[in-house]
């Protein structure tokens, strides 16, 4: 660029303060200043004299920065991140006191999952997204695989099971899978059904660790993630098709996998806990005692049994020392949590941001229902995973903080978040089989 | 700047106009509201680009980047639904005060007469 217009572009942006939207500002009107020097070389003006009136078009450096500079800040949203603080504190306060867990170990997962929420809510994931483009698909089919790897080859533990931190990772699966949906904008909707493989693999490592909980809200926020996609007019086609396309498979390939299991033992015990007096069925109905009926006896075999101090059962144990309104204050505050999260997610100006932050909301959202459907009882499978923020688990803290961290960079680049345009297809859809696949449509597209 | 929301016949307006008949990029913008006001809004890319980016605050056009001739990346500007309300509304607004100016300096009907 010549220098005539680097130094007026240099002269706007020391005028705004915010590094982003200066980088994003200066392109814009770079690329004004490129247009109007062509257009005035093309019509015989000498170079030097066209790059001189370029810039006298433009206006004053400083007035022009100093507007921009007030229309473009940061935005806050940092509602989220207070509640989840104060759940965090309400938990260090109450969680070690009445569990006998270490409280050092509690803070000092609060403390490194709050350092990485602030320093993660400075990162740009458009700007990751639009750099990664169409390199997010193999990565997608890739991790999984490493993550398997890492679940064969890590030690087990005694019940045979992996170990627990091999879930984590898989929290961030949806990301990626959000990454994916992005580098597909424009393709026909009538294709979405080849994602399901790739959903179905993305919560393959979860699955195998085992945790059946886990596998199916990580599959259900990509399901809900590419179906806001589809609604937002992200593909082609009419948004039925699109829908279509994706649950359909998925439904079939769930409802085979779920046959399996709802002729489990876990499944029996769950509706006919009586049928398991020593096992699973017992825990069932010690819980639904305490819980739904009150029970002072059972919250004397809960105090003394195994469950009282598992992270998982933190509500539980709660409920137990203090009463059953635990459970329903518990309740409310997911709530909120999802209302504060969904309103913000609602008002993002970009169907990338959008994408973006259902992939990062959804786990943990999902996360914190089902720990408390199973404190309840109300949910046949375990939850692998405590209650998001709260419970006694530092590396879960470090990992949820992690991800809010993310969820609130999206909110924050909100003011410069642009959706892309739409990306040649890649070759690994051959034309020949999306004309079988995806007829074209008679409408004209939406974009 | 004037806020675009209270002005008839705002710079607001035109570029609403001009992008409900199809997406536009600054410099368009800028020589098409020239070519036909014929010379009369001469808007310095300095005035429109706040002008844009208050718009798009407002919710009534929205931004992306699409590829131009060339191989460049440029930005576009498109109107939304309630950008083409508000140009409606600011269209009558403006009708109604560029009739109540004409029926001024055309004289009307004196008072008490």
């Amino acid at each position: 660029m010549a220098r005539e217009m680097a130094d007026y572009l240099d002269r706007v942006g020391a005028r705004i303060r915010w590094p982003r939207a200066r980088t994003y500002l200066l392109k814009e009107l770079s690329g004004h200043l490129e247009d109007q020097r062509a257009a005035l070389e093309a019509a015989g003006v000498p170079p030097e004299e066209a790059e001189r009136r370029a810039v006298a078009d433009m206006g004053d450096p400083e007035p022009v920065g100093d507007e921009l500079n007030a229309l473009h800040r940061p935005a806050r949203s940092l509602a989220p991140a207070v509640f989840a603080l104060a759940v965090s504190l309400a938990g260090a306060a109450l969680i070690p006191a009445l569990t006998g867990g270490s409280p050092l170990r509690y803070w000092a997962g609060l403390l490194l999952g709050l350092a990485a929420m602030a320093l993660l809510r400075l990162v740009d994931l458009g700007t990751l997204a639009r750099r990664m483009g169409k390199w997010a698909i193999p990565l997608a089919v890739a991790l999984p695989f490493l993550l398997m790897a890492l679940n064969y080859a890590a030690p087990r533990l005694s019940t045979g099971a992996a170990p627990m931190w091999l879930l984590y990772p898989s929290l961030f699966l949806p990301l990626l899978f959000a990454l994916v949906l992005l580098a597909l904008r424009g393709m026909h909707g009538g294709c979405l059904c080849a994602l399901t493989p790739l959903m179905f693999l993305l919560t393959a490592p979860a699955a195998l660790v085992p945790s059946f909980t886990t596998a199916l809200f990580l599959g259900g926020t990509m399901l809900l993630t590419a179906s806001a996609a589809v609604m937002a007019g992200w593909f082609r086609g009419k948004p039925w098709v699109g829908l279509v396309s994706l649950w359909a498979p998925t439904a079939l390939c769930t409802a085979w996998a779920v046959q399996f299991l709802a002729s489990s033992d876990r499944m029996r015990y769950f509706f006919h806990p009586e049928l398991d007096p020593n096992g699973y069925g017992w825990q069932t109905l010690l819980i639904r005692n305490l819980l739904w009926e009150g029970s002072a006896e059972a919250a004397e075999v809960y105090n003394a049994s195994f469950l009282y101090q598992d992270p998982g059962y933190t509500l539980l144990t709660l409920s137990a020392q203090l009463g059953r309104p635990v459970m329903l204050a518990a309740l409310a505050g997911i709530l909120l949590f999802a209302g504060l999260c969904l309103w913000r997610i609602w008002k993002l100006r970009s169907t990338t941001g959008k994408l973006l932050a259902l992939s990062l909301f959804l786990p943990l959202f999902f996360q914190a229902g089902a720990c408390w459907l199973q404190n309840a009882a109300l949910f046949p499978f375990g939850s692998a995973l405590p209650l998001p923020f709260f419970s006694y688990g530092p590396t879960s803290m470090v990992v949820d903080f992690t991800l809010l961290g993310l969820l609130l960079s999206v909110f924050r680049m909100d003011p410069l978040q642009r959706d892309g345009p739409s990306l040649p297809l890649p070759q690994l859809f051959p034309h020949l089989l999306e004309s079988l696949l995806c007829p074209e449509d008679e409408e004209e597209e939406p974009f | 700047m004037p806020k675009e929301r209270s002005a008839p016949g705002g710079l607001g307006m035109l570029l609403l106009s001009l992008l409900s008949e199809q997406d536009r990029y600054g410099y368009e913008m800028i020589e098409t509201l020239r070519n036909r006001s014929n010379h009369v809004f001469d808007l310095k890319a300095g005035t429109l680009y706040p002008l844009l980016h208050t718009l798009e605050r407002q919710g009534w056009v929205m931004a992306y980047d699409e590829e131009a001739p060339g191989g460049r990346v440029r930005r576009y500007y498109r109107i939304t639904d309630d950008g083409r309300k508000a140009l409606g509304e600011q269209r009558t607004q403006w009708k109604n005060y560029a009739a109540a100016v004409e029926g001024v300096l055309e004289g009307g009907v004196l008072c008490g007469a």
